[in-house]
């Protein structure tokens, strides 16, 4: 009879604990799903890349020009400095930003195929790139926005 | 538009599992139908999710057609076996109970915050790099190209399953374009539909005021509400394992047959979804063997055939992968090796895995409620849902453990750091196995008293 006193009393103490644990977070949790929802307002342009490229400090623009230039059936590759740690100095563009750029563009620009190296009859997407190696092939599309820039290669 | 065809899709998902659990026998009148229908829809997603996996691995394409006859193949199979088992064609429910205010308030509070939550889900745009840099790369290749482009599949972490993207992809067809913002409704959806189904199944073993307040204060925690809808596949993984988890304590309990059923196809979701989802079945299996009595001919036979039954689906993506030789991402030397030459750091990862478990800025108590609440059950007359609860929560603490210390290397440290290592979302699956557990516990405990004035009563369903 004890030991059923004693867990009658142990189930009675649990739910207490519980319904006190529930009570308490309920005021954060009504608060973090509604700043969710106000942060997330009018995120969603380009379907959500600029958003990601803002996590990833990269420029708005150069993404919004890789949309704009690159047909939707075409190839591109995306090229990085031979040096990221100098433009990591010069520019104060971080490592993570360069690991991640190539495939950032992998995703949001499906169905355009990324290649592992440009070729003649692709694009460029040259984010501080050695844009001179480049130009006397590529028809560069626009000025540099934010360290990137838009080429088509024409032979 | 895109949301309207997420909710299309998974108003199918809804239907064809209605009809798998016609056939199984889980509901005959449409007020069971109405209670058991997260178990339904649950399960029609799990499902056709596991079989669209098939598609793509044989070069296929996920086209609308295809979908239409995946969900209709699924539900036809559930009529099928149903007519052949002769299960009466649903009636109107003779007897309705109505929930008590305390059930009706905790209920209130729990779709309250899935209703703050579907707010965020509608528009939240995707932001997590494991998202973008893979998972969601995979859906729309496989939405866009058919079959399963070597390109980038041989680029994205190739040897792990498919069935997120394969289930992404599909959202996308029925949206008429890949947008993965409002592809966070899908997983919302799986997050609802998880809280729905595990009621609709504790309702027969549990207490409902108890069940409800530990799915409402599932839908509160911390983890749940900021990760969630990351469009990764770490939650998915977590809800598969817990549907499945709370099948198979369920059918411990009342050994219905059609909580096998729910209990397979949860199971095969979990394993097409993460790697790590054989690690989750395999504990599951064998806490469900220590706990349902495996020498009882019909315990083995309907974990173990289950679970076999549950594993063929993996089978062609296990061949598709390795008959293209694309690295399996294990350990250098094997896993045996690295188990064994890493042991020194077992400790560090029992440790790690610990404080990430217990740590109630992410998980609330959960957890340790349902331990004590499992201990103190041991000592009672019927003890098989705190064996078995006990058994899966420590073989799954314990595969974790080993998760850490047999991968450990100088990219995947033991550390709590979430941007090199995923303890901090593996262990999410430990506190979903505590919120289908604590409501049984719990609730066992509370009928001590009553107990203790009349006679041991066998499990019956609990009132609504």
């Amino acid at each position: 009879m004890r030991s059923v006193n004693l867990a009658f009393g142990a189930g009675v103490a649990l739910v207490v604990l519980a319904g006190a644990m529930l009570l308490v977070r309920l005021p954060d949790a009504y608060s973090t799903l509604n700043d969710a929802a106000h942060a997330a307002a009018g995120r969603n342009e380009l379907g959500g890349a600029l958003a990601t490229a803002d996590s990833m400090s990269l420029n708005d623009d150069f993404v919004r020009n890789a949309f704009a230039e690159v047909p939707k059936n075409a190839r591109y590759a995306v090229l990085l400095p031979r040096d990221e740690a100098a433009v990591e100095q010069a520019d104060g563009v971080s490592a993570v930003t360069f690991d991640g750029v190539a495939a950032l563009f992998g995703d949001y620009l499906l169905p355009r195929r990324q290649l592992k190296t440009a070729a003649k009859g692709t694009y460029i997407i040259c984010f501080y790139c050695h844009a001179g190696a480049w130009s006397r092939r590529t028809h560069w599309l626009g000025p540099a926005t934010g360290g990137g820039r838009i080429g088509y290669v024409y032979r | 538009m895109s949301v309207f065809g997420v909710l299309v899709l998974n108003l199918l998902f809804l239907l064809a599992g209605s009809c798998v659990l016609w056939g199984a026998g889980a509901w005959a009148t449409w007020g069971d139908w109405a209670w058991s229908s997260g178990v339904s829809y649950m399960s029609g997603l799990c499902a056709v999710s596991v079989l669209a996996t098939l598609v793509p691995i044989y070069g296929g394409g996920l086209s609308a057609g295809t979908i239409l006859a995946l969900v209709a193949g699924v539900g036809l199979a559930g009529i099928v076996v149903g007519i052949v088992r002769r299960r009466p064609f649903p009636t109107s429910s003779a007897a309705r109970t109505a929930p008590d205010l305390v059930t009706l308030a905790l209920a209130g509070v729990t779709l309250l915050l899935l209703l703050l939550f579907f707010r965020v889900a509608r528009i939240e745009p995707m932001t997590s790099w494991d998202a973008w840099g893979f998972w969601m790369t995979k859906a729309k290749a496989i939405y866009y190209f058919g079959g399963l482009d070597l390109s980038i599949f041989r680029q994205t972490w190739p040897s792990y399953p498919i069935l997120v993207p394969a289930l992404a992809a599909m959202n996308f067809r029925f949206m008429g374009a890949a947008d993965t913002t409002a592809l966070a409704v899908q997983w919302w959806l799986l997050g609802a539909g998880f809280v729905w189904a595990s009621a609709g199944m504790l309702r027969r073993v549990a207490p409902a005021r108890v069940t409800w307040l530990f799915l409402a204060i599932f839908v509160a925690l911390p983890q749940f509400d900021q990760r969630l809808l990351e469009r990764t596949a770490d939650w998915p993984l977590d809800l598969f394992f817990g549907v499945a988890a709370c099948a198979l304590l369920v059918w411990i309990l009342t050994r219905e047959t059609w909580l096998v059923v729910v209990f397979c196809v949860s199971l095969s979701a979990a394993l097409e979804t993460k790697r790590e989802g054989l690690l989750l079945a395999a504990c599951l299996v064998v806490a469900g063997l220590v706990a349902a009595d495996a020498r009882r001919r019909s315990t083995w036979l309907a974990i173990l055939g289950a679970a076999a039954i549950a594993y063929l689906p993996a089978i062609p993506w296990r061949l598709w992968w390795t008959s293209r030789h694309l690295p399996g991402d294990t350990p250098p030397g094997g896993l045996v090796h690295a188990t064994f030459t890493n042991l020194g750091q077992a400790p560090k990862a029992f440790a790690l895995v610990a404080e990430l478990t217990f740590k109630y800025g992410f998980w609330l108590g959960t957890a340790p409620l349902a331990l004590v609440a499992a201990i103190v059950c041991l000592r009672a007359s019927n003890r098989r849902a705190a064996v078995f609860f006990l058994a899966a929560f420590g073989l799954t603490f314990v595969g974790w453990a080993w998760e850490n210390w047999a991968f450990v290397s100088e990219g995947y440290p033991i550390t709590s750091d979430p941007s090199v290592n995923p303890t901090n979302r593996t262990v999410a699956s430990l506190v979903v196995l505590a919120t289908v557990a604590a409501p049984v516990l719990v609730g066992q405990l509370l009928a001590q008293r009553a107990r203790s004035e009349a006679p041991e009563p066998v499990p019956a369903p609990a009132s609504p």
